[in-house]
């Protein structure tokens, strides 16, 4: 049985934006959604919500519980916690932000030219990937880190290198599925060249389930800059940064937990965000759940 | 003749987000003990929702809004899902359209074949002796070989063999073939039709034959049914269907088939119109919008009309009392 | 007068495994998908290949298209060598030459509306302007279809719809040379006919020459003046299609007739019943490799193969017995 195609043409809207909409129907994503949208705003007004600067010392003023002035309290430098947790979710983004979209280019650009490649160039790609996703991560950060030093660029190398292989590989075997797909061969067939079958039909097809899990790898970008930065090998002092944070807290846990709360808890609502908006865009995806046609 | 299977005013519906999808309304069907019946009709017409109704495999959003569907006087829907289950695989079986999606990849032919006779109390040796019979009954070469095969060492037309094998051997009184050709070549198509007409001849079992393909309809079947967009339009013997159709529906879909026109031409007939919309279904004959002999009386919904004895079709052009609802196909 | 298109003894061959695997394994590496195939197709004319799976015919009509690279052989379209060509020389042939595929729905980019999906070629081939929208309006209008139908998406066509769509695309760019794979296939017999006609229409109205894949032969009846049987690659017989249908030469061609039941309970057919399936590719029967399944079977059959027998102009076939 089936409902009568000129009825679905009253609701013609493109595929992706049903997804979207759909996703919103859902109640883990809408919570999701209202998350990430948190961290955007707060990242981008963070001047104009923090009260103090997120390097001001108040020496005095160290390890104090949270107040009417400080939020969060202080940690041990007397510099307000709940500032330097807003401005840390700036660096978290501009980690996040350059290091996914340039990842995600370079997975596209490698993950299309190997699976429509020739078998040769496919197989040389695919080597290059795998050579470079068997190197342990905090082996490369540290191997890094001692040749460029700690810094906040060096964090994006890192992700980079480890998420781009990994992208271009889901991005090849969904290529690989279309690759003789008939409206990929009806393509081609009138003469289109290959960027054209590439970019207009190929990947168009392949990117939304792509782009889901980027959104749920946001996260663990925000997670691995942590990492890093907990790790003195990421963002330098007195910048601001969720792992540097938890660093401190970490050092100092028994003179103030506060520290350890301003660091690890935006790092937990970010990843819930993210996970939850992420699944649910996926799930309002899948076209197998596409039952109204 | 006792009935085996008898659907009366089934009717079927579908939770959709613009309203219920009325799939079949007013469906009454009967298959005699060893008929073979054979269900007509085109993409839409609710061939495999009637199907999945008489199974008991409705989607969530299905369900049986009217009527009753009886198994040799077994009520199937008044069945717990547990009843259901014994009946199923036990007294009707069913073949399907696609082969490759029936059998099991990961599991050798043998070993599926095995686990339908799960109800019989029989040493795994007797089993293996029967399932070796039922291979070799169905035309599969080596039987005793191929029991340790696997899906995928076979081809197409075995597949389909090993399928019907699976159907026929847990003995049921009704088997229900939905398109089981539609997949195979032309060449291997009148096999298996010849090798169902074979097995039901010897075993006396009733057959459910549903198919777009007229032309393996005629050879096979002794009494049809044509559907259209969820209801039966007309029932009878198939030289009733075949040489007297009674529905301008049945007429048109005849005279539409490449196989039926001798003569080559360059314009072919064709039905013009598209299937109603089954969220809106009109009020009056269903087929009305796309029949050539539509006329005032058509806005009203035709009764099943009989035209000759065990033949009917709801039609107002037909102008004999009407028949009764629950009379049995065939002659 | 030179055929629009001259197919010359083409061989098209897979690979199905690596070269070490085939080396260890004693077995091929290659499986010939069409073994040595030649016709001719003249301006004007339907021509039908006919044949089931396995046959080879949709690999053929690939090549043709230039989707496909051959093994050896040429195909020749209007006097041109398509073969060993590369892809970007075959671009001004792909305007002249055009393709649709098996599944009506599938050969439409989902994520595309009807109206880009019909701009295309005129896109490629750097012929879209202002009169695009026009142009789409009188693709749509040529194959019977609404205007408002350029807006949809291909999820939202019926499969009738979907194929007319892919004729529109086809001929947008009026080729020679149309070449359909399995038209009819998926679509309802009352619907058949409307792809049919259309596609004979096309033929006159516009002068398109057409190369119809199918194993329907009761469509091939309708639409085709002539046609060739093809069996495991090869062609087994070829002539105009009345007298294929009439007096068949080879049994398989007989079979193939009388396999198509007629929708008529009392039309018992003498029918030719062939046994068994397709062979496989990979192992290849000796002799004439119909032999392990045709019911008239000598001892000469198992060992040699038949040559090829011409009976007249664009008509013949391989059988050592032939039945007429």
């Amino acid at each position: 049985m089936s409902v009568q195609a000129s009825d679905s043409a009253a609701v013609a809207r493109a595929p992706g934006l049903t997804a979207v909409s759909r996703g919103f129907a859902d109640p883990l994503g809408r919570i999701g959604f209202a998350l990430v949208l948190l961290l955007l705003l707060a990242a981008v007004f963070a001047d104009v919500i923090s009260a103090y600067e997120p390097t001001k010392m108040l020496p005095r003023d160290r390890f104090l519980g949270p107040s009417y002035e400080h939020l969060l309290g202080t940690d041990q430098l007397g510099r307000d916690l709940f500032s330097r947790m807003i401005h840390g979710g700036r660096v978290a983004l501009m980690v996040a932000f350059p290091a996914i979209g340039i990842s995600l280019a370079l997975g596209i650009f490698f993950g299309l030219a190997s699976g429509y490649a020739p078998k040769w160039l496919d197989n040389a790609l695919l080597l290059v990937f795998d050579a470079i996703r068997s190197f342990p991560t905090v082996m490369l950060a540290l191997a890094l880190a001692t040749i460029i030093g700690p810094s906040l660029q060096t964090v994006v190398l890192v992700v980079i290198l480890f998420s781009a292989p990994a992208y271009a590989r889901i991005i090849r075997t969904q290529t690989l599925a279309l690759r003789n797909a008939e409206f990929v061969l009806a393509s081609v067939a009138t003469g289109a060249s290959i960027w054209r079958v590439l970019g207009v039909h190929i990947l168009p097809n392949i990117i939304g389930p792509i782009l889901i899990l980027v959104s749920m790898d946001l996260p663990v970008v925000i997670t691995t800059e942590a990492g890093m930065s907990f790790l003195g090998l990421g963002v330098r002092p007195p910048t601001p940064s969720w792992g540097s944070i938890l660093n401190d807290g970490y050092a100092f846990i028994r003179e103030s937990p506060w520290l350890a709360i301003a660091g690890g808890l935006p790092i937990i609502i970010t990843t819930i965000g993210f996970t939850f908006l992420g699944e649910s865009l996926r799930d309002a995806y899948d076209p197998k759940l596409r039952k109204d046609g | 003749m006792t009935s085996v299977l008898s659907v009366g005013n089934l009717a079927v519906e579908f939770a959709a987000p613009y309203g219920p999808l009325q799939a079949l309304r007013n469906v009454s069907l009967e298959v005699g003990s060893g008929e073979i019946v054979g269900i007509v009709g085109e993409s839409g017409c609710g061939k495999s929702t009637l199907l999945n109704a008489i199974l008991g495999l409705l989607p969530a959003n299905g369900r049986i809004a009217r009527g009753q569907i009886t198994l040799s006087g077994t009520d199937l829907l008044g069945l717990s899902d547990r009843a259901l289950n014994s009946v199923r695989g036990d007294r009707m079986s069913v073949v399907f359209q696609d082969p490759m999606t029936t059998l099991n990849p990961v599991l050798s032919i043998g070993r599926q074949m095995t686990d339908i006779l799960y109800r019989l109390p029989l040493s795994a040796a007797d089993k293996q002796a029967r399932i070796a019979a039922m291979l070799a009954r169905v035309g599969i070469p080596d039987p005793l070989q191929r029991i340790g095969q696997y899906p995928h060492e076979l081809s197409g037309g075995m597949r389909q063999r090993v399928a019907i094998a699976m159907a026929m051997l847990v003995e049921p009184e009704l088997l229900i073939a939905d398109e089981p050709t539609t997949a195979l070549d032309a060449t291997l198509e009148i096999q298996i039709v010849r090798l169902l007409k074979e097995l039901q001849r010897n075993t006396g079992c009733s057959i459910l034959f549903i198919s777009h393909h007229l032309g393996l309809i005629a050879e096979l079947c002794d009494s049809v049914a044509v559907m259209y967009a969820g209801e039966i339009v007309e029932r009878g013997s198939v030289r009733d269907i075949f040489h007297r159709p009674a529905h301008p529906y049945t007429q048109s879909l005849l005279e539409c088939d490449p196989a039926r026109i001798d003569e080559p031409t360059s314009r072919l007939p064709t039905i013009p119109g598209d299937v109603p919309n089954l969220l809106a279904i009109p009020a009056g004959c269903i087929f009305a919008d796309r029949c050539p002999y539509a006329f005032a009386s058509c806005t009203v919904k035709p009764a099943q009309r009989l035209v000759a004895n065990g033949h009917t079709a709801a039609c107002h052009l037909l102008t004999a009392t009407p028949a009764h609802d629950t009379a049995a196909v065939g002659s | 007068m030179t055929p629009l298109l001259s197919v010359r003894d083409l061989k098209i061959r897979y690979q199905v495994r690596g070269a070490l695997a085939a080396a260890l394994t004693g077995e091929s590496a290659e499986i010939e998908a069409v073994s040595g195939v030649s016709f001719d197709v003249a301006r004007g004319e339907t021509f039908a290949i006919v044949g089931e799976s396995g046959s080879g015919k949709t690999t053929l009509a690939r090549t043709i298209a230039g989707l496909v690279r051959s093994h050896s052989g040429s195909v020749l379209f209007e006097g041109q060598e398509l073969t060993r060509r590369r892809p970007a020389e075959l671009k001004e042939m792909r305007r002249q030459m055009a393709i649709i595929f098996q599944d009506p729905v599938g050969s439409l980019s989902p994520r595309l509306r009807v109206r880009s999906i019909l701009a295309e070629p005129f896109r490629v081939h750097g012929l879209a302007g202002k009169a695009m929208p026009r142009q789409i309006d009188r693709l749509l209008d040529l194959v019977g279809l609404p205007k408002e139908i350029a807006g949809r998406y291909p999820h939202q066509l019926s499969g009738g719809q979907a194929r007319r769509i892919n004729v529109a695309r086809a001929i947008a760019l009026e080729p020679k040379l149309l070449i359909a794979d399995e038209p009819t296939a998926g679509l309802d017999v009352s619907v058949q006919g409307e792809i049919l006609n259309l596609l004979n229409e096309l033929r006159e109205r516009l002068g398109i020459s057409m190369l119809i894949i199918t194993h329907n032969l009761h469509v091939v009846r309708h639409i085709a003046g002539r046609m060739v049987i093809m069996y495991l690659g090869r062609i087994v017989e070829a002539g105009p299609t009345a007298r294929l249908f009439s007096a068949p030469r080879h049994p398989y061609t007989a079979a193939l007739l009388s396999a198509s039941p007629r929708p008529d309970p009392d039309a018992m057919l003498q029918r030719l019943e062939i046994s068994g399936e397709i062979p496989s590719l990979f192992r290849r029967p000796t002799g004439c490799e119909f032999h392990t399944r045709c019911p008239f079977v000598r001892e000469k059959c198992r060992f040699e193969p038949p040559t090829l027998t011409v009976a007249g102009p664009g008509e013949f076939f391989t059988c050592h017995f032939p039945l007429t």
